[in-house]
């Protein structure tokens, strides 16, 4: 803890993020008429509703076939995890990788990281805050990569097309997939850090 | 510095929301879209069946489906082997809507690239890989989930109009599953299955009559096999059928159809006749049998073979064998024709069964009466086939039918050929027997009783008497004269000798001409040897005369030298 200096919260301050202006206590600024808070309300549990449905959508997103390929009269319906399988059968791990890295890893990682950051701010941990709030930075930057999946399969759907030659349509898990990553991304976004500050010490 | 912190302007107070936010919203969506997943796949998820292969080629779980009216109804989950290793138990999970619906009677079989007979079949299966097809089978029935994968494709699903019937057959011959059912030359169906018997006494064919042809097919219906190239070879002839040349490749069963007979039932059994001709001989019921015991060679002759009455069939020739006695020292041949009384009195066939044969057995000791006899005769020179012919040989020495230990005896006469071979022997062993020599030594002796007759001293005396008479004359004539009166009265008296010489002479003539006359009558009176000669030369005209019409009708008709003389 380098830098100590009085808080906001500490002083009873709070600031417009419209206009700019700095002011007394929560409510609406008395300048512009935008809410201001100290905190942003309700952060914890939106992000907790958020994070719940991505991680109770996890589940179907991994347990579902991603993607149908029907080439040659040859029928096969891939799950994400069998996809990253077939790709390291087939000798291409890198590909793999890739694929595990960004659906599987990434998408789990970030919905640990915010179980954890949640956690933490509710237990009122003083543990560590520049540690969490580089994980928070990290889960908000990722997030956005972790639709590669999606935009395979967005792909694939709109190029291979050729009837009964060769054909791809999207699966469920496809749909529960993409809304992991977008649920993940808005918990992300509802969360406040500034919670993470808030308990380093014992209020004096 | 720092500005004053009171002099800042206070944020105009909000009333407080509390209480759950509409945020928690998102989650039970989440949940319930989840649970709404799972809750449907488990739901879609229709019966789950295992099906027990031999082999599993190019069955891979997650991959082989499975289809119902090439529509893919499911997929194969598992492949594993039974506890036993001696089979391979795929598991598969079907559509929702087969639930309740897989029954005893549902089939499965693996549809790969086949070749059969005239049928290719599974050709899609080259580039998709095997799959596994499925053929409900009828609704009803004690609901499964574990099947035996058929062998081969079943060739008519469950669920296609028509018929099956079942034909009993001696052998399969060429027929195989998929072989053609024809009616009028038309395929309606074709073989489905084929099964020995329990007892192995015969093979069960199962044929598919498609839905509008079944109805051809009628109780009194004969079904017979039309596979390749059928040659008969018998005492008609040589016969050859050839059907199509997709029945000689996969063989092929024909049937007809009896206008009047009411239509089979689905199901019914019935009997597949090697043959047509075969088909279409009536079911002779056991006839009236008689034993003929006939000289000479029985080559030829089978079981089977026609018994004709001037040229219609009778009856059946039934056995053809040895008959020994050790007790009589003697073995012969005997052969048990039977007389069908249905084929000689069509109208007694509601007649009880004793009584048509008790006719029978009339009519026939009635007929031996007048002449009847059985004859082999040749039916066709090239295949030296046999039948019995019953023909009158009025010349024939009497007989009767003989009843002996319980058995009739129909006599019998040696076949034309045989008659007309012991004939010739018959003639040349009395040329054989001719008294030749003595003939000649009776001829000659005959005209040396000529020659005797001739050079006889009497006829010579009489000669040089006539000479002594003539020289008188004369002398007498020098002695003329005076006596001239005396002379004519001598003269006279001497005519009168003359005459009774020339008497004497004729007399000499017709002794000569009798003698002429009684070789003659050597010749040609009745002793014995002028009979023999005359009888000999009147067969060697009998037998010109046979020549004569033989050839006769060789010119007209050639190919009886094949065929045989046509028998009307």
């Amino acid at each position: 803890m380098t830098c100590r200096g009085p808080r906001g919260i500490e002083l009873g301050l709070s600031h417009c993020h419209l206009c700019g202006l700095t002011l007394r206590g929560e409510g609406l600024c008395p300048r512009c008429g935008e809410a201001v808070h100290l905190r942003v309300p309700g952060s914890l549990q939106r992000t907790w509703a958020l994070l719940i449905a991505a991680m109770l959508l996890y589940v179907p997103a991994n347990a579902f076939p991603i993607m149908h390929t029907s080439a040659l009269g040859d029928d096969r319906a891939d799950t994400i995890l069998e996809g990253v399988v077939y790709f390291l059968t087939e000798g291409e791990w890198a590909i793999a990788l890739v694929i595990f890295v960004a659906s599987v890893l990434v998408p789990l990682l970030k919905m640990l990281a915010l179980l954890y950051l949640l956690t933490s701010v509710r237990r009122r941990s003083p543990v560590r805050p520049r540690e969490r709030t580089r994980i928070y930075r990290l889960t908000e930057v990722i997030g956005r990569w972790s639709m590669v999946d999606v935009f395979v399969v967005a792909l694939m759907v709109a190029l291979v097309h050729l009837g009964q030659i060769a054909r791809i349509t999207p699966g469920p898990g496809a749909l529960a997939f993409a809304a992991v990553v977008i649920l993940t991304m808005l918990a992300a976004s509802a969360f406040d850090p500034r919670l993470i500050w808030d308990h380093l010490e014992p209020r004096r | 510095m720092s500005p004053d912190l009171e002099a800042l302007p206070a944020a105009k107070a909000t009333r407080e929301r509390r209480g759950i936010a509409l945020v928690w919203v998102i989650p039970l969506v989440a949940l319930a879209i989840g649970v709404w997943l799972v809750v449907e796949n488990l739901v879609e998820r229709g019966p789950a069946v295992s099906i027990l292969l031999d082999r599993a080629e190019g069955i891979e779980p997650g991959k082989t489906r499975i289809r119902f009216r090439d529509v893919t109804v499911g997929k194969v989950e598992t492949v594993q082997f039974t506890r036993d290793l001696k089979r391979v138990r795929v598991g598969a999970r079907l559509d929702k809507a087969f639930a309740g619906r897989l029954t005893t009677s549902t089939r499965f079989w693996v549809v790969r690239p086949r070749l059969e007979g005239a049928r290719v079949s599974g050709l899609d299966t080259l580039l998709g890989g095997a799959y596994i097809a499925m053929d409900l089978g009828a609704t009803g029935g004690d609901a499964r989930h574990e099947f035996r994968a058929l062998d081969e494709p079943p060739g008519i699903l469950s669920d296609t109009p028509g018929a099956l019937y079942t034909l009993d057959a001696e052998r399969l011959g060429s027929l195989d599953v998929g072989s053609p059912v024809y009616f009028r030359g038309i395929q309606v169906g074709e073989v489905t299955a084929y099964r020995l018997r329990g007892d192995a006494s015969a093979v069960e064919i199962d044929v598919f009559i498609h839905a509008p042809h079944a109805r051809a097919v009628k109780r009194a219906s004969h079904f017979w096999d039309v596979s390749g190239v059928a040659v008969t070879l018998d005492d008609r002839g040589i016969d050859l059928r050839l059907a199509s040349v997709s029945a000689l490749l996969s063989g092929g069963v024909a049937f007809d159809s009896p206008a009047d007979a009411p239509t089979a039932e689905a199901g019914r059994h019935f009997h597949l006749f090697p043959d047509h001709a075969k088909s279409q001989e009536q079911p002779i019921r056991v006839g009236q049998p008689y034993v003929l015991y006939f000289q000479g060679s029985l080559r030829g002759l089978e079981p089977g073979a026609a018994v004709e009455y001037q040229g219609i069939r009778v009856g059946t020739v039934r056995e053809v064998g040895f008959e020994s006695s050790f007790d009589k020292r003697r073995v012969r041949a005997v052969t048990v024709i039977e007389i069908e009384p249905e084929r000689v009195a069509p109208k007694n066939r509601e007649m009880p069964r004793e009584e048509q044969l008790r006719r029978t057995r009339i009519v026939m000791e009635e007929l031996v009466r007048k002449g009847l006899r059985a004859q082999l005769k040749t039916g066709n020179l090239l295949t030296g086939k046999l039948f019995v012919d019953l023909a009158f040989f009025p010349e024939a020495p009497a007989a009767e039918v003989v009843h002996e230990g319980g058995r009739l005896i129909l006599p019998t006469v040696p076949a034309t050929l045989e008659n007309l071979s012991r004939g010739l022997t018959r003639f040349i062993a009395r040329i054989d027997h001719l008294p030749l020599e003595s003939m000649g030594t009776h001829l000659e002796g005959a005209l040396a009783g000529a020659d005797r007759l001739v050079n006889a001293p009497e006829l010579r005396g009489s000669i040089q008497g006539l000479e002594v008479l003539v020289r008188r004359g004369e002398r007498l004539l020098h002695d003329l004269d005076p006596e001239l009166v005396t002379l004519a009265r001598t003269l006279t008296r001497t005519g009168r000798d003359a005459h009774a010489l020339i008497t004497g002479m004729r007399e000499t003539v017709d002794q000569f001409t009798a003698a002429g006359v009684e070789v003659n009558r050597l010749l040609k009176g009745k002793g014995p040897v002028g009979r023999v000669v005359r009888r000999m030369l009147g067969e060697l005209a009998a037998t010109a005369h046979s020549l004569k019409l033989m050839l006769d009708y060789l010119e007209r008709h050639p190919e009886a030298l094949i065929k045989g003389k046509t028998r009307y």
